[in-house]
């Protein structure tokens, strides 16, 4: 007995130590995510987790704000326009070293759009960069110059997309080698505020102040910690627990439930997305434009919002988010109006005639319910709720819609081929106003015209637009563009969500900036208590 | 004998790699979904990152290519990880094993012990009472296991971290303090990972003892007026003990499964989670490598407890 006694004793004592150590002062901060980052060669990434990281390891021509349209210096200090605008001639700061002590250059920039361009590579970006810019030219160390082919409203933005990687480590490797070759995720060469020390694989990613930076003034914070765990409610209960201080995206819940904790806070603001229910027009059930009306009339996007998002999102109305410019401000979202939704299925020949509870009606001589299929990923949460409030609300119009869940893989071969009735999901939009991947006629058979929705007039005028240098009278246009979508209804717009992040009060929140960029956006800034 | 095994575990472990090969690429999914997400993508981008990988080839030739190399003893190269399939997979077999050894260790001794004890007390009220609460986590899922512990060790009393292998600070430990470290962060998801089977050799163990003491050679040997202790040690237990060898083949893949669920939860970069992952990102090279890998591992261990059984029974040879 006494033996077990002694025994018992030790190990709580060796418990209760091993408890103790996390009340240790930490000088570093931990950012929680459930994935990992693609690689540290940014032309290889496809994730935005893995952008809002590497834009803290290298540094881009100049800084992009909020408002996608303001820049300001970053690694060039200055640029002048031509007097035709077709060319842009960047000053770069003489003053910035990459991590292994060589200086970074215009022949870098030169480089690095060389890669950017490269077939052998496809870049996931190119596209716009190989239409739109001509050429770019280091003149020396300094001076850099930017051809464009005409002009046009986002000459800056598409240079600064262009990653800038060190050449004399990069041009070891064939960009045909990139994509298959491990070599990029070494010992990462950077030059941004913060250099790599670590990277261990689904585990941690461990950012240290880069003492070469040309600001000497950051960053503030030394040593930041990505840790990945990717059960969520693991890391959820890490970052309520302290071990975790920085919780992207979280889920309105979660936020709601701890929002009173006085050791944290949660960080909300809009970004540039919208979740949407598209309806397959080549269901013949979808065809009519007053029956996709009728079904945006019956479904009851505002209950949704306040009870499964506790309130955390806005009422979509086209496919720009209200805080993007080209957003129409005057669209109302279609209120809910069960009346008006059964008005125009009336009118668009649906009746309940055999008294089964379920509309019907006759195409092409044969009898055919009301009844369709709605697909979504099954990994989103959320969208598994949204998609039974719809079920629940349409069945009050008479229509008889079932959920279908897929993994991400299957969900998008379905959607490529066009195999569905409806689909709920969403899309996070490109900083240029363009929506000819999604409604053109030609976006149909390879673009992302998933629903196949075709008015020629829409086409005309977004192909108008989108050449448009002038914002103000593109903005018309793109005005006219989403009141002709809002009437068709291609999808039902359902709601933005609200981004939500936790972050510990370890950290000065008034330090920190979060925005629809980056949840990192001024990370070397922040500042902890 | 044991060579025709062997090459029988390598041809079957080719035939299940074979079939997951034709399956991913037969299945209706896309590969590299994720780039579908950016609606500005061209079909040319796709189709060009698509042909760097060898994916724009009939499914057919892909697997001409597939069998040359393996048959070279090429395994192919990981699209997520950019290295080499073998590279990805032992890394991670290490990690597996980390968390493995240790619950298998701990889930068999004390399986063998508890199984044992209950035997001697059978139908006392101690025997019933851990007999249905070994039922029940015999039941409960592994996932729901793991985050209970990690709620109550983890965040409600603070003793043991809830998610890795090693602390941040590891690399400037001690040799002793590495040690003491690691063991501090696998001792969850190992416990977690040796329930279910720990429960399930208690049982195994507990009716097939109870076998033991109820055949006539035990009445036997109680006629015969030998001490009670005497018999149990030197007779029932050697025998009871015997078929757990077997249930050590047996429980490998369960291991293997299990490392799967308690690897995603507490973010151990082991087996389970690589094949997770290559699963779900579509990397068709490493999940075939690992099926490959896995499969020949369970083979392998089922043929080894059948050649421990030999030496522990000499009546039973390997046919």
């Amino acid at each position: 007995m006494r033996v077990n006694q002694i025994l018992f004793f030790l190990i709580l004592s060796l418990l209760l130590t091993l408890g103790c150590r996390k009340e240790i002062k930490r000088n570093y901060i931990v950012i929680g995510s459930t994935i990992d980052i693609d690689s540290f060669n940014p032309y290889l990434s496809t994730s935005l987790f893995t952008q809002d990281i590497l834009d803290r390891v290298y540094l881009r021509l100049a800084v992009e704000h909020e408002d996608y349209r303001t820049f300001t210096p970053l690694l060039a200090k200055r640029w002048e326009w031509s007097k035709d605008s077709l060319q842009i001639t960047f000053y770069l700061r003489n003053d910035v070293y990459w991590s292994d002590g060589v200086k970074t250059t215009a022949y870098d920039v030169e480089y690095s759009f060389k890669a950017a361009i490269s077939p052998e590579l496809a870049w996931l970006n190119a596209e716009d960069i190989v239409r739109n810019i001509e050429d770019v030219k280091a003149l020396n160390e300094t001076t850099l110059v930017v051809k464009y082919r005409y002009v046009y409203p986002y000459q800056v933005m598409d240079i600064n997309d262009v990653w800038i990687v060190p050449r004399h480590i990069y041009e070891k490797i064939p960009f045909s080698e990139w994509r298959k070759n491990g070599f990029f995720d070494h010992n990462p060469v950077t030059n941004g505020p913060y250099k790599v020390a670590r990277w261990e694989r689904g585990q941690l990613i461990e950012l240290v102040k880069n003492e070469r930076y040309f600001d000497k003034n950051y960053p503030k914070i030394e040593r930041v910690f990505v840790k990945i765990v990717p059960n969520e409610s693991n890391l959820t209960l890490q970052f309520l627990n302290g071990e975790i201080d920085v919780l992207p995206s979280v889920s309105p819940s979660v936020a709601d439930k701890y929002g009173g904790d006085k050791n944290l806070k949660f960080v909300k603001y809009p970004h540039l997305a919208y979740e949407y229910i598209g309806w397959n027009q080549k269901n013949p059930i979808f065809a009519d434009k007053k029956v996709r009306q009728a079904l945006s009339y019956g479904i009851n996007v505002d209950e949704i919002i306040n009870v499964i998002l506790k309130g955390n999102a806005v009422r979509s109305t086209s496919p720009f988010p209200s805080i993007f410019w080209a957003h129409n401000e005057k669209l109302k979202p279609y209120p809910y109006d069960i009346q008006r939704a059964k008005k125009l299925l009336y009118e668009a020949g649906w009746r309940d005639s055999d008294g089964d509870g379920i509309l019907d009606k006759v195409i092409d001589g044969r009898k055919v319910d009301f009844k369709f299929t709605l697909i979504t990923n099954a990994e989103n949460q959320t969208r598994k709720e949204v998609a039974v409030a719809i079920q629940n609300d349409l069945l009050k119009l008479g229509v008889k819609m079932e959920i279908q869940l897929y993994e991400f893989n299957t969900f998008m071969r379905h959607i490529l081929d066009r195999n569905f009735d409806a689909v709920l999901s969403g899309w996070r939009i490109a900083t240029k106003p363009d929506l000819s991947s999604l409604f053109h006629t030609e976006a149909i058979k390879s673009g992302h015209n998933i629903v196949s929705y075709s008015n020629p007039y829409f086409d005309k005028l977004n192909d108008s637009a989108a050449v448009l240098n002038n914002l103000a009278s593109a903005k018309k246009i793109w005005d006219e563009i989403q009141e002709i979508l809002y009437e068709d209804q291609p999808y039902t717009f359902l709601y933005e969500p609200v981004r939500i992040n936790g972050i510990s009060k370890r950290i000065k929140i008034e330090t920190v900036k979060m925005n629809s960029i980056s949840f990192l956006f001024n990370l070397h800034e922040w500042e902890l208590r | 004998m044991i060579l025709k095994r062997i090459l029988n575990a390598i041809f079957l472990s080719l035939g299940i790699s074979t079939v997951v090969f034709l399956l991913l690429r037969i299945l209706p999914s896309v590969s590299f979904a994720d780039l579908y997400l950016s609606p500005r993508l061209s079909d040319e981008t796709i189709a060009r990152i698509k042909s760097s990988y060898g994916l724009d080839k009939p499914v057919l030739i892909q697997f001409f290519v597939w069998v040359k190399e393996i048959a070279m003893g090429n395994f192919g190269f990981s699209f997520i990880y950019r290295k080499p399939v073998i590279e990805c997979i032992f890394d991670a077999f290490l990690s597996t094993l980390i968390i493995g050894l240790p619950a298998l260790i701990y889930s068999f001794g004390l399986g063998i012990v508890v199984g044992v004890q209950l035997a001697r007390k059978k139908g006392k009220a101690v025997d019933k009472f851990v007999s249905v609460f070994l039922l029940i986590l015999y039941s409960i899922p592994t996932f729901w296991v793991g985050i209970v512990f990690i709620l109550i060790f983890s965040y409600a009393l603070g003793f043991f971290p809830s998610s890795g292998l090693r602390s941040f600070n590891f690399n400037e430990m001690s040799f002793v303090e590495k040690i003491f470290d690691l063991f501090w962060h696998i001792f969850l998801p190992s416990f977690t990972l040796g329930i279910a089977p720990m429960s399930a050799v208690a049982r195994f163990v507990r009716s097939h003892t109870l076998k033991v003491l109820s055949q006539t050679y035990v009445k036997m040997a109680k006629a015969k007026g030998l001490e009670e202790r005497l018999i149990f040690y030197r007779h029932v237990l050697p025998n009871a003990l015997l078929p757990v060898v077997t249930l050590f083949g047996l429980y490998l893949p369960v291991f293997l499964a299990g490392s799967v669920v308690v690897e995603q939860i507490f973010s151990i970069p082991g087996l389970g989670k690589l094949a997770i992952d290559s699963i779900f990102k579509r990397d068709y090279p490493l999940t075939v490598g690992i099926t490959l890998f896995v499969s020949f591992i369970v083979i392998f261990g089922n043929l080894i407890s059948d050649i421990l059984y030999t030496i522990f029974d000499p009546r039973i040879r390997l046919e």
